[in-house]
């Protein structure tokens, strides 16, 4: 069921991300949504449950871009051992770390795919508008991050309590 | 016999080397694979849905809150639409003399290349790369490798088909490229992509004469973009006295913001090119 969840939940962000956010305006650079549910699944669930989900939308992510394959999936791995091991050093509650996850998350996944286009174009010089991506989705997800993390909690509470209403009504 | 660190410290580093490898090796290669395919079945559809359900609700807001204005245009339309209809039968009658005349000179029919319309209905999840999802796929009879123009000039190339969508690699994105030529000069070149919007024309010779506002067009070399199609404009120019090449940054014609339809070109020039070989 938990992954019945996180199916539905993953394939409403890409949708969203792809067909709704371009266009709206403003929100050109916004930062991938894929990385708040990484730091929610690192928060709430195990490495059992969360790698299925985080291998299978990295490829979904690396088929719908333009990235070089396993690019995505690298991404999302590494995101969730950094995310993990941020979790382990921070010993604050989860609420504490909720304004700085997200924006964590962000910043590894633009290191990772900036370290990519590295490798892949040596001597290459970043433009001031890849400094002005990461420095205005850092700033998209210290805000809205974890409005969207509890939205996720909530939306996780209430499919739950959903599905236990139809076992209960099934079984009695 | 090793400790636990050790053994910790030993597998970061295997996993790092490998996942560098496997990024290096993919990277250099066509960003499309076989099984990915079925992230277009599954998100395909459902980008088609949402697409359709906003641009439903734009319809909404254009054509009921914006009646007032449209009702004052509609009365100035009606206006020039008359005249357009006697312009147009003048035209017409234009058209039929020519066709008779061509018919008669035995001229080929103009348009040579049979075209495809197709609606975007997703973007490029990530802001480093530049691609879009089109609702035709394999059933409308696209492949791999076709052509995708607009009007205003060459969009990209199609990079994978599933049954009823496909995606298009843009020419801004960092791996497409276009072998294009300065209208003017003549002057040869590679179009590539950069992350800031704008095309880079690489690989142009430092004897070359370049100029800010030169118009770049395809040269049809690649087998791909028909020869002639617009590019884009140079931008800036930067001539460096012991350079080979010059660094040219060149402004795309193209909207890719505003990107809704485009055509897909079913006929692309590769056999006259392979012919020509």
């Amino acid at each position: 069921m938990t992954y019945g969840f996180f199916f539905c939940i993953s394939i409403g962000l890409i949708v969203f991300q792809t067909c709704i956010i371009p266009v709206l305006p403003l929100f050109n650079s916004f930062y991938d949504l894929m990385v708040p549910l990484i730091a929610y699944l690192c928060a709430t669930r195990s490495i059992r449950e969360s790698l299925p989900i985080i291998i299978i939308f990295g490829l979904i992510m690396d088929q719908l871009s333009c990235s070089p394959f396993m690019l995505h999936v690298t991404a999302y791995i590494w995101l969730y051992v950094s995310l993990r091991w941020i979790t382990k050093v921070l010993q604050v509650g989860y609420r504490l770390r909720l304004p700085f996850i997200v924006s964590f998350g962000v910043l590894i996944e633009n290191i990772i795919f900036m370290s990519n286009i590295v490798l892949v174009e040596p001597g290459m010089r970043f433009p001031a508008v890849a400094a002005r991506i990461v420095a205005v989705q850092f700033l998209w997800a210290l805000f809205t991050g974890p409005l969207i993390l509890m939205l996720f909690e909530q939306t996780h509470k209430g499919w739950n309590r959903w599905l236990s209403g139809i076992f209960v009504r099934r079984t009695t | 016999m090793f400790s636990k660190k050790m053994v910790l410290i030993v597998g970061l580093i295997i996993l790092v080397t490998a996942n560098v490898i496997i990024l290096s090796l993919s990277s250099s290669r066509y960003p499309s694979y076989k099984p990915g395919r079925i992230a277009l079945y599954i998100v395909g559809p459902l980008q088609g849905v949402v697409t359709d359900l906003i641009r439903s609700a734009r319809d909404v807001w254009y054509d009921y809150f914006l009646l007032v204005s449209v009702a004052r245009d509609n009365t100035k339309l009606k206006k020039s639409l008359r005249h357009a209809v006697a312009k147009n039968n003048q035209w017409h009658e234009i058209e039929l003399s020519n066709i008779r005349l061509r018919n008669l000179l035995n001229f080929q029919n103009a348009i040579a290349e049979k075209v495809l319309a197709a609606e975007v209905i997703g973007k490029d999840p990530s802001p480093w790369f530049k691609a879009i999802i089109i609702d035709k796929g394999r059933a409308d009879g696209l492949t791999k490798g076709l052509p995708v123009m607009i009007p205003d000039g060459i969009a990209g190339q199609i990079t994978d088909v599933s049954s009823h969508h496909s995606k298009v690699m843009l020419i801004i994105d960092r791996n497409s490229a276009v072998d294009a030529l300065v209208q003017r000069t003549r002057a040869r070149g590679i179009i590539q992509g950069s992350s800031t919007g704008m095309c880079l024309f690489n690989y142009v010779s430092s004897k070359d004469d370049v100029k800010v506002g030169d118009k770049i067009v395809a040269s049809g070399l690649d087998g791909v973009f028909p020869k002639g199609q617009r590019i884009g404009e140079v931008k800036s120019l930067l001539k460096r006295e012991s350079a080979i090449f010059h660094e040219v940054t060149v402004a795309p014609y193209i909207d890719f913001e505003k990107l809704e339809e485009v055509l897909v070109l079913l006929t692309p020039p590769k056999l006259e090119f392979v012919n020509q070989q």
